[in-house]
């Protein structure tokens, strides 16, 4: 029975990450690849999606954009977002494969004050459905980190 | 940069001692300090630790873990290592090993850690057989992440990728994320 309340933890915050997903349409992404300028927070969000893809980034480097940060891995998310099945991708995206240390690499991003749906939001508009995707897939890992061991007994 | 002394440092808040804790995530940038670029001997005060976590660094080469006698898991993706090394000292207790989003071309040495459970490495530069040949010298590893590496993309590509893999390594539990399964295994072998 603690595992079954554990998994039903998890429920919420993955059918809150499916309507952000759902919010986000081909044309806001083709918006945002279309800006000069994309706004920072943005382009951190989309570092995660890379980490969450398992693709390419470039090393650890750190700038100053208002707040000493790691360079982003912009023109890489640019190639993944061009992606026809981008979108896809995001929706039936594999979120038992994740691992631990995924999740460690997301730490750097996901503790800055500003990475919320909020600041997202007003930064980008729906795109920032990724900020609630990236963030409920670190907590459901965690869940099932903590639940699947159950589970095996 | 920021060194390990002053890294380890900035954890010790809440009166919590480093020597003590048996998690110790060493993460400068997410404090918006400097990244740290060397593994110094303020390393080896971490006696207690089971979990050391440095990824998301510039670390070039791995060092200084002479005195971590408790080290079970070693996290260092994303940092700009290029040689397994160092870890003789850990080699006993050793049991899982994150080096993803580095440079690494080859995986000599890694024989030496005999506990090794778990590696993770994709995105490094690994692109030949033998490399993966070497990990037969693990007798307990599991599980192995090798996506987005040279051969990974190669034999990905091909479609022949697990089957690959999985000949060479027959007590491989979990590849990439996904458990193999017995289907998986018998094409290995009729392979």
């Amino acid at each position: 029975a603690i595992v079954e309340a554990d998994l039903l933890a998890a429920k919420p915050a993955l059918d809150e990450a499916e309507a952000a997903l759902s919010a986000i349409t081909a044309k806001d992404i083709g918006m945002l690849k279309s800006l000069k300028k994309p706004p920072e927070l943005i382009k951190r969000l989309f570092d995660c999606v890379l980490i969450l893809f398992q693709e390419p980034l470039i090393p650890c480097e750190v700038e100053e954009v208002k707040r000493l940060q790691l360079c982003v891995s912009w023109d890489r998310a640019s190639v993944v977002m061009s992606r026809a099945s981008f979108l896809d991708e995001l929706f039936n995206f594999n979120k038992d494969a994740i691992n631990d240390e995924t999740i460690e690499m997301l730490y750097p991003y996901d503790s800055a004050e500003d990475f919320t749906y909020g600041d997202a939001k007003k930064a980008s508009g729906n795109v920032a459905g990724l900020c609630t995707w990236v963030k409920s897939m670190i907590l459901y890992t965690w869940i099932s980190k903590e639940v699947k061991p159950k589970i095996a007994k | 940069m920021t060194s390990c002394k002053e890294a380890i440092k900035d954890i010790e808040i809440d009166g919590k001692v480093a020597a003590e804790m048996e998690e110790v995530r060493l993460c400068p940038i997410s404090n918006m300090k400097p990244l740290i670029v060397k593994m110094d001997n303020a390393l080896s005060t971490l006696k207690k630790c089971r979990q050391l976590r440095m990824s998301s660094n510039a670390i070039a080469k791995i060092e200084g873990l002479a005195g971590c006698d408790s080290l079970v898991i070693l996290s260092l993706a994303r940092n700009n290592l290029k040689k397994i090394e160092g870890l003789n000292e850990i080699s006993d207790s050793l049991e899982q090993l994150w080096l993803s989003y580095n440079q690494i071309g080859s995986f000599a040495g890694i024989e030496k850690l005999t506990n090794l459970q778990v590696l993770y490495a994709s995105n490094n530069k690994i692109d030949k057989w033998p490399e993966v040949e070497r990990l037969q010298g693990l007798p307990k590893l599991r599980e192995l992440n090798l996506v987005n590496n040279p051969l990974y993309q190669k034999h990905d590509a091909e479609g022949n990728w697990r089957i690959e893999v999985i000949k060479r390594l027959e007590k491989l539990k979990n590849l990439d994320g996904s458990l193999i399964d017995d289907e998986e295994r018998e094409r290995a072998k009729a392979d």
